[in-house]
This record gives structure tokens, sequence and C-alpha cells, in this order.
């Protein structure tokens, strides 16, 4: 519906298309949102329309290739709709160049040409789509929410399951693995509780708690291998902040690590990951599966002192045709010597580099203005912020895409609150360009949007849940019990 | 008749509810209004589209937001009830009873607005409904109808939701079991008409993807901010339109004749009938209305609108003692600077009568809300405005919540985020115009020449500590310490331990109030303290000055009357309003 409401209004505005007669021409920027001069993006991205960000009659975009041959328009009162085809076709023909974007706004019936701007087409593509949640940025009450999944190439949103469905319960921490859409984990949280683990066509639900892991498994992250699950486990709490700029304090008052086997529907686990002396959380395998990375802190009474915590990056081996666990924990960034902490290991696809987050104390960044995401070079263990990819606020929660080229992060950036994903494209060296906010119809969707962008993944290709078996298995409690080995 | 006697049944009804809900009931609109944050934009009206009952409740909400004003707000209320009714009066023409079944069938949905969760869709969707009805009655051939019915009853319930699609089938069904002569046809159009409705939910859910639950998706519109009740009235209300025809004919073949003219006559049918109807409404709306919640939600509409010497005035004809409409009043009490004076010249219900502890519902978050943006705490003033906007259990954003929301994103300071917030309100009827003020005394940077935001951003507590619901007086005292002209914030804490009776903290930090008092303390305080060095050395009094002496000679007569196994009416009546009849009560 939607689709030809809007091919209808592009038809009524080509037929009002007006000439621009330049009246003056700026050599500053264009006043236009988001920014994206400078910014490198995927072949296969979505068009990026631009809204003027002042007062005007009328907005006029001539995106021209570098030699000057290809040129896309859009005229329209507030905010540019690039034909999508033609769109594609432009970032096609100039993969690995330029291209530029040349801005006329007409305010008080005299238009302006602005200094156009340029963006950098990477040959790179990005997968198909991202996943994430959409919530308000709640406290303790969380309201309407869900999960989607988004076409990258286009506009395209599908509802993958909202909490309306599901009794009202919380959905969160959805996972794949390897992109993987088949392979899904999903949590259900609050009185209807339960994981929801999708394996190809067949759709199971667990009851996670045991007698020996006493809580819920929380963070999840598969196996390559598609047959194993990580998940911490957690005990935690929200502490709410008196004074500005924080707002939200969420600790672990301890956390474990443990392994779910899906065909066998055992939890193993190792002494090294559930110690007393130590919370261990945020487990992420390598993409060898060898390796399984987590953050560690010396347990502390965080409830006398919140900031107390500091967590580490550590490794632990594990081999996955045993399920054996290593004998010793690597620390490979001793965040805590310098009184920081790490969060959100996520280890490149080529298994090069781990990202992270790197912010004061605590696990959970997500609320914390000085987090940003950081790279470990595993091959030399030096370690740097990803400059171009942070920014003065949350940078936190972030996924590669599987070719390694890409980076999401969910960032405060515009306003401090609502999380936003953001793009950047990563070179071998682990560096990052300019990113990009995830383009929207119109831009203005974001402003009117009473959601964050939570947990954002990259999918390989759409996903196919039967949601009518998730809801009625749901209802009628249909959980499969675990075992801890 | 003549058309102006024909108009008076209309123009009774029409008054009558209008009078209820401007004048009578009109608090319950405003708590209504609040909760619901309707923008003209076409994403929003796409998005209602795209579901069951979509359109039904587009037109409710937009009307809800003129329950800000329930002299306009009751109009629509008015406009939706004559409608319906003179769409069942015209249903039933042929009908003996046709003012009494209109007028029932009508007051069943008024009633269940009664409930302040109510929502006006109900009467938009049932007023969609009969005029869907009306229009087929319209239709002659009834080939046609036969074949329109089916996609009717699909659009119907499209638009207004399950419901009035069962009604307009089950009409024309009733009205083929009772007509013989009907076309064949169309009772195989009314029979698939049914199974439409009922199969339409799973179209709904399985063709266009709606994930709503199957009863939720069958109503479509949300009868109830409380989404999971059922609209009982509504319900019975579909079922009397439903049945119109049959009932209709059942009464009209019981008309007088010849044989039963004297039972008629004995009987008196018409009366009685009347007598059921009225029976019948006042005894539902008697079960539904509830002018103690409506005092109670005019009380937080005051609170909305700062005009606290009203809420006192509301509190003083007769006080509710609920724990929301008590922290609105103590607040009332502290923002005319006589808490220390009045507070206990109300029902105190101790310290959570003053500070509410959080519980996960809109109403007691809203009110935690206000309380901490007057003292000064505007981080838990955002998040409780974010407690209350996301406990709305229909799910709507809410008006009153973003305001808030704006304006302590001003406070702070992050300009960003208050226009995002005032964007969403520049969208809205009434709020648009205090949004476009607010945003242009942003990007003038004239935001302090609003004195309640220079005064809240003078006052905002920057010490950081966390929020601990067990130890309010820490954050009170906080507050004051930031800013010692916070009296607000010091009266708090002070009536705090006086209704936690924690006379040992009160008197260590009472000394704090002479900048706001000089050496006369309100009298509450005054009170505990006079009690406090009594008890604690009785060589103290010696001291005290002459209104000190006052107040102890009160004391040693309400000792004199007090006993702690023997209630004594005069205590209450000579000594309900001090703090010492609070502390020695049950």
């Amino acid at each position: 519906m939607n689709k030809y409401i809007t091919i209808l209004i592009a038809i009524i505005c080509a037929a009002c298309t007006e000439t621009v007669r330049v009246d003056s021409v700026s050599d500053v920027l264009p006043p236009v949102k988001p920014d994206y001069a400078q910014a490198t993006i995927p072949v296969n991205i979505a068009p990026l329309n631009i809204m003027a960000d002042c007062d005007v009659d009328k907005i006029d975009v001539t995106i021209c290739s570098s030699d000057g041959k290809m040129v896309l328009h859009s005229q329209s009162a507030q905010v540019t709709d690039f034909n999508i085809v033609k769109w594609h076709a432009l970032l096609a023909e100039n993969a690995g160049k330029s291209i530029v974007y040349n801005v006329s706004l007409k305010a008080n019936g005299r238009w302006t040409k602005y200094k156009p701007f340029e963006l950098f087409v990477s040959p790179d593509s990005i997968d198909y789509g991202l996943v994430y949640r959409l919530i308000a940025p709640v406290y303790e009450t969380f309201g309407s929410m869900g999960i989607y999944q988004r076409c990258l190439s286009d506009f395209e949103q599908k509802t993958i399951v909202e909490n309306n469905l599901l009794q009202n319960n919380c959905v969160n921490c959805h996972s794949f693995c390897q992109w993987n859409p088949d392979k899904m984990s999903l949590h259900v949280r609050g009185p209807y509780g339960c994981t929801m683990l999708l394996n190809g066509s067949k759709l199971q639900l667990f009851n996670t708690r045991t007698d020996t892991t006493r809580g819920n498994c929380v963070y999840p992250a598969w196996h390559p291998d598609g047959r194993h699950i990580a998940y911490s486990v957690n005990e935690t709490r929200q502490m709410f902040h008196a004074a500005n700029p924080k707002r939200i304090e969420v600790i672990d008052y301890w956390s474990d690590v443990v392994v779910l086997d899906t065909k066998t529907n055992t939890l193993a686990s190792s002494p090294l990951l559930m110690s007393k002396d130590y919370f261990e959380t945020f487990p992420y395998f390598s993409p060898d599966g060898l390796w399984l990375y987590f953050c560690s802190a010396k347990a502390v009474d965080v409830n006398a002192a919140p900031d107390s915590a500091h967590y580490n990056l550590c490794r632990i081996s594990y081999d996955c045709s045993t399920g054996e666990f290593g004998n010793r924990v690597d620390t490979l960034v001793n965040a805590s010597a310098i009184g920081k902490s790490v969060s959100f290991p996520r280890p490149s696809p080529d298994g090069r580099f781990v990202a992270y987050t790197f912010s004061d104390y605590g696990q959970f960044s997500i609320w914390h203005p000085e987090s940003d995401v950081w790279l470990l070079n595993l091959s030399d263990g030096t370690t740097h912020r990803i400059d171009n990819l942070n920014s003065g606020d949350v940078d936190s929660y972030h996924s590669w895409s599987s070719n390694g080229r890409w980076m999401v992060v969910s960032s405060r950036r515009e306003n401090g609150l609502f999380t936003q994903p953001f793009f950047a494209h990563i070179d071998t060296c682990g560096n990052a360009t300019k990113a990009f906010r995830l383009p929207l119809r119109s831009p203005a969707e974001y402003d009117a949007m009473f959601y964050s962008f939570n947990i954002p993944e990259f999918i390989a290709e759409p996903i196919r849940l039967n949601v009518r078996e998730l809801e009625k298995k749901v209802e009628k409690r249909n959980l499969q019990n675990l075992t801890f080995e | 008749m003549s058309k102006l006697s024909k108009s008076i049944p209309y123009v009774a009804v029409a008054l009558a509810v209008y009078a209820f809900y401007a004048f009578a009931y009109g608090a319950t609109l405003q708590y209504g209004e609040q909760y619901q944050l309707f923008q003209s934009t076409t994403g929003y009206f796409l998005g209602l589209l795209a579901r069951p009952g979509g359109l039904a409740m587009y037109v409710g909400r937009f009307l809800t937001q003129f329950f800000i004003i329930p002299l306009v707000g009751a109009i629509f209320i008015s406009m939706l009830s004559t409608g319906i009714f003179a769409c069942i009066a015209a249903l039933s023409k042929s009908s003996r009873y046709r003012w009494q079944w209109a007028l029932l069938i009508t007051m069943l949905p008024v009633c269940a607005l009664l409930d302040k969760q109510a929502l006006l869709n109900s009467l938009v969707c049932i007023l969609i409904g009969c005029v869907i009805v009306l229009l087929i009655n319209k239709i002659k051939q009834e080939k046609i109808v036969a074949t329109l019915l089916p996609f009717l009853t699909f659009i119907t319930f499209w638009i207004a939701g399950g419901l009035p699609a069962a009604f307009v089938a089950g009409y024309v069904f009733c009205s083929c079991m009772v007509d013989r002569r009907s076309d064949k046809a169309l009772l195989m159009s009314a029979i698939i008409s049914m199974l439409v409705v009922v199969a339409s939910p799973f179209v709904a859910r399985q063709l266009f993807g709606v994930q709503l639950n199957a009863t939720r998706t069958f109503l479509g519109a949300d009868y109830s901010r409380y989404v999971v009740s059922l609209p009982k009235l509504a319900i019975a209300a579909t079922i009397l339109i439903a049945f119109l025809p049959l009932t209709d004919s059942l009464l009209n073949n019981n008309l007088p004749t010849a044989e039963n003219r004297k039972i008629h006559r004995l009987f008196k049918p018409t009366l009685i009938s009347w007598l059921i109807v009225v029976l019948t409404i006042s005894t539902v709306s008697a079960r539904m209305v509830d002018f103690d919640a409506n005092r109670k939600c005019d009380i937080e509409f005051c609170a909305r609108m700062k005009d606290w010497r009203r809420i006192i005035k509301i509190a003083d004809q007769k006080q509710p003692t609920d724990v929301i409409s008590m922290a609105y009043i103590n607040l009332a009490l502290a923002k005319t600077n006589s808490l220390g004076d009045k507070m206990f010249s109300y029902a105190q219900i101790g310290p959570s009568g003053l500070i509410p502890d959080f519980e996960l519902y809109g109403d007691l978050s809203m009110a935690l809300c206000e309380i901490y943006y007057h003292l000064g705490g505007i981080n838990f003033s955002e998040r409780f405005a974010y407690e209350a906007a996301k406990s709305n259990p229909d799910y709507q954003e809410s008006a009153r919540a973003v305001k808030r929301l704006a304006e302590t994103s001003i406070i702070k300071e992050n300009y960003p985020l208050a226009r995002k917030y005032l964007a969403m309100l520049c969208n809205t009827t009434f709020y648009a115009k205090w949004a476009r003020k607010s945003l242009m005394r942003i990007d003038s940077g004239r935001t302090n020449e609003n004195a309640e935001w220079a005064r809240e951003r003078s006052i905002q507590i920057t010490d950081d500590c966390y929020y601990a619901e067990k130890n309010k007086d820490i954050l009170l005292y906080r507050l004051f310490a930031t800013n010692p002209n916070n009296r607000l914030a010091f009266e708090y804490l002070m009536a705090y331990y006086l209704l936690n009776k924690d006379l040992e903290q009160f008197m260590q930090y009472a000394n704090l109030g002479g900048r706001f008092y000089g050496a006369v303390y309100p009298r509450a305080f005054r009170e505990a303290a006079v009690f406090h060095l009594r008890m604690k050395n009785p060589e103290t009094v010696k001291d005290f000055g002459t209104a000190d002496r006052q107040l102890l000679e009160q004391f040693y007569k309400f000792g004199a009357i007090y006993n702690p196994n023997h209630h004594d009416a005069r205590l209450a009546e000579r000594f309900g309003d001090t703090y010492w009849y609070y502390l020695f009560k049950e």
C-alpha cells in the first residue's frame, strides 16, 4: 500500500519539478541531514535520501558519477526520494569510485546552490539485511517492542515477531549462527519466558534454567558448527543515576558462561567460566570455533559500588568435538589494570581482530556515554580505537558483516538516548571510514520514531520463522528442559 | 408529527450525554486524553490502517484529542451517541418499541465510557457498523446486497473490527429469518458473511501479517486501554443490533389485538418497556460510574496544569486517600508553601502519600514524574515519564509524558533529544503551539526565558547518586544540599521524616530551614519539635518562646484526652489536624 502511495506521490512530484535557477552559490556544505559527506558506502546499499535541516520551499539534489556521465535527480519539498533502480545502477557503475551530491535549496523563493560533497562507493558489498529489536529506550517498563529484519538494499522492514503476539512479554537477544537466518536463538522474558531455537524448520522452546546454573541463559553466541551455543547466565539489576548525563546502570551481581549442546539439550561449562571469584559474561566463539572469547571481572560488591567492576577481554580454548574447555584463561586486553572495562567481544570473520566496547567500568556499556568500539589485533596484541566509527556519545553494540568489511554499531550520537545503527567500512588494517546511518526512505522517520534500534545483527538471507508456531508454543508453555553436565 | 417533535428524542439524547460528560464527568475525559499522542502524519495514519479496526481507531484517537477540553470533547461523544441512536431508531422504524431499543443499545457503549480506561473507539466502531447496516437496508435489490454483503462484512471488519462486522452479517441473517420471502441467495450470502467474520482474524494474521493475538485481531479496534479485557457492553450492543429484526418482529407480533387488548391495557407494555430500559440503563450506569475516580482524575489534571489551589479545593471538599491523590495533594501544599502548615489538615497515609513507591503502572509513574520534576530530580522525572509512557497497556505514546520528556531534555540542555520530542508534538493539535514556541526558544538560545525551566535547571541535582526506593530521604537531602534554596526539597525531607515518625532525623535537619521561615517554622514542624523536645528533655521547655509555649499547652491538652486504649472522638475533632494526632493514631 505504502509503495503505491509513494509511487503516486513521485509521479505527481515529477510533474511538478521546477527548473533550478540559481540565485546564489554558497561555498559551504548544504544544511542537510543525515551527514553523508565523505562517507564510504557499500555498492548495494539502499538509496541515501537526504532532507533539508532548515525551513525551505524545496530541495533539489543531483547525484553525478565521478566522470559526470550518470545522473540521478530528485526534487521535493523537504526530502529527496531517489529512484531505487536508478540508484543501484549508479552505484554499480561507480563501484570503487566516488559519487557527488549537488544540493540546491530554495528558501523564500530563491535558490541557493551549495558546495557539492562526495561519497565513496566501496565495491565491498554488505549483507542482505540487518536484524534489530525496536524498543523504546526504557527503564523498567518496556511497552511495545519487536524483532524486525530490514533489507539493506531497499527500505523494506518486515516484522519477525512483536511482543503483542507473545502475551506482551519482552523479546530479546536475537542471535544467528554465522549470519545464517535458519539458525537463530531468541529469548522471551516474562511470565511466558523461554528461549527459542530455530534450526532450519525446527522450532524448539527451552527452559534454560537448571539447578546448577541458577538462572536463565542470557547473552548468546553460536559456535560455527551450528550445534553449540555459548550463553552467559547473569543475575542482573538496574540502578538509576540522579545526575545528568548518565541515566541507567545495569549491573551483574554474578555471571557465568555455559555452552549448550543443541543435539543433547545439555549445558556444559568449565570451573574457569563459572568461578565464584570472577564474573564471566559476553561469550563469543572465534570463527574457527577453537576459542571462546568472553569478558571477565573480579567479583566485587557491585551493589555498594557499581563502578567497581572492571572487565577484561579473555579467551579459553574449546573443542567442539569433545565439548572440552582448555585449562587456562588468556587475558587479551587487561582493561582493569588501567581502570577500564571491556564488553561485547566480536572477532572478525577472518579471525585477525576482535572488536570490543571499551568503557570506564561495568559490562553494560550501552548506557555509558564514554563507550567506544576498539579493535584488538590478534597477530601482535595491539589495540586501537576505531576512530571514524565512534562518536562523542555511546557507541556500543557492534557486529561484523559476513565479509568482514563492514561493521554496524549501535550509537546514541544523534541525541544521546535513542540508539541508531551506523555502518562503517573496515579495511584490512582495521581502520574505518566515516560511519553513515542506516538509510530510511525519509530521514525524518527517525525523528517520528519512539524506538531505539537494539542489537543490530547482519543476516545473509531473510528469516523464515513460523511466527504462529512460536505463538502457539509460547502460549502452551511447550518447553523442553535442559540438563547440566 | 412535526419535524420539531420528531427531533425531540435525538436532541434529548444528545443533550443528556453532552451535559453529563461535559459537566459531571469531564475529568475522566481529560485523564484519557493524556495517554495518547495523536499525530497528524501520514505514517501514523497508514500505521493504523494496516490493522483491523484501524480506521475506527484513527477516528477515535482523533476525537479523543479534544477530551483535553471536556466542553468540546463531550460534543463528540454526544454526536457519536446520537448517531448510533438515530441509526438504531431508523433500523427499527416499524417497531413499536423503536425508541426503547434505540436508547438501550446506544446507552450500553456510552455507559462503557464511564470507565476511565475505556476508549472512544467503541462508539466509533458501533456507529460505523450501524451506518453500514443502514446502507444495506437502503439497497432495495436483494441480489445486489447478496453480492456485496461478504465484501462489506470484510471491509467493516478491517475498518471497524470484528464486532461491527458480526452485527452487519448477523442483522442481515436475522432479517432473512424474519422475512421468509427473502431471496435464498441473500440468506446464503448472510451465512457466508458470518463465516467471513469468523475467518477474517485468521486472514488478517496469516495473509496480512497482523501480530496481535486472536482475540485482539478479532476485535480489531481496542475498546479499552486494558486491551485484554473483553468489551462486555459493546458485545451486548452487538448482539442486540444483530438480533434487532428478530426482536422487532417478536414484539410487533404482540401488538394489541381484540383478544389481548385488555391484557395490554392492564399491563401497559409501553410503560413497562420504558421501565425495563430505564432500569437496565440505570443499573449498568450505576455499576460503571465512579465519581471518586473522576475526582482523582480531576486532581491529576490539575497537577498536570499546575493548578495547585484547585487541588487543595477539591481535597477540602472530599479528600481522596489513595496514594496518588495524596501525593498530588501534598505536592500542591508544597507548591503553595503550605505543606508545613497544613499537611496534617488532611488524612495522611504515611510516607507513600508523599513520594509513592514505584510500581509498574502509569498513573503512579506519572505522579512520581511530577513530584521529582518539581523537586529538581530531573533524571528521575525523565525516568518516570518514560515509565508512565511505556506502562500504557495499549502501547500508545502519552502526550503528557512526551511533553514532560521534552521539558526534561531542555532543562538538561540535551537539545537534539528535545527537538525529537518537540517534532512529535508539532504534529499534534493541542501541543503544537507550545512545541513550536519551545523550538524557537531553543533555536534562539533563550530557554532560560521560561521561568520554570530556568528554576528547574538551577535546582537540578548535580551530585550523582542512585535512586533508592527505601532511602528517599538521602535523595531529598542531596537535592536540598545541591541547592540550599530548594525549599520544596527541604520541606519534602522534613515531611518525609514526619510521616515516617522519625523525629531524630527530623530534628537533625530542621535547623537548616531557618532561611525559609525565619523564627516561625510551619505549624506541623513546630508541633513535632515541641513534642520531641518535651519528651526528650522536659527542661528545654523553659527556653520555649511564647508561640511554642502555647503549642505546648495544646499538646498537654492533647495528652489529657489521648488514651491509647480508648478512642475518644474529641481527639479527632480537636486535634485531628495536628502532627500529634498522626503520630499517635494507629
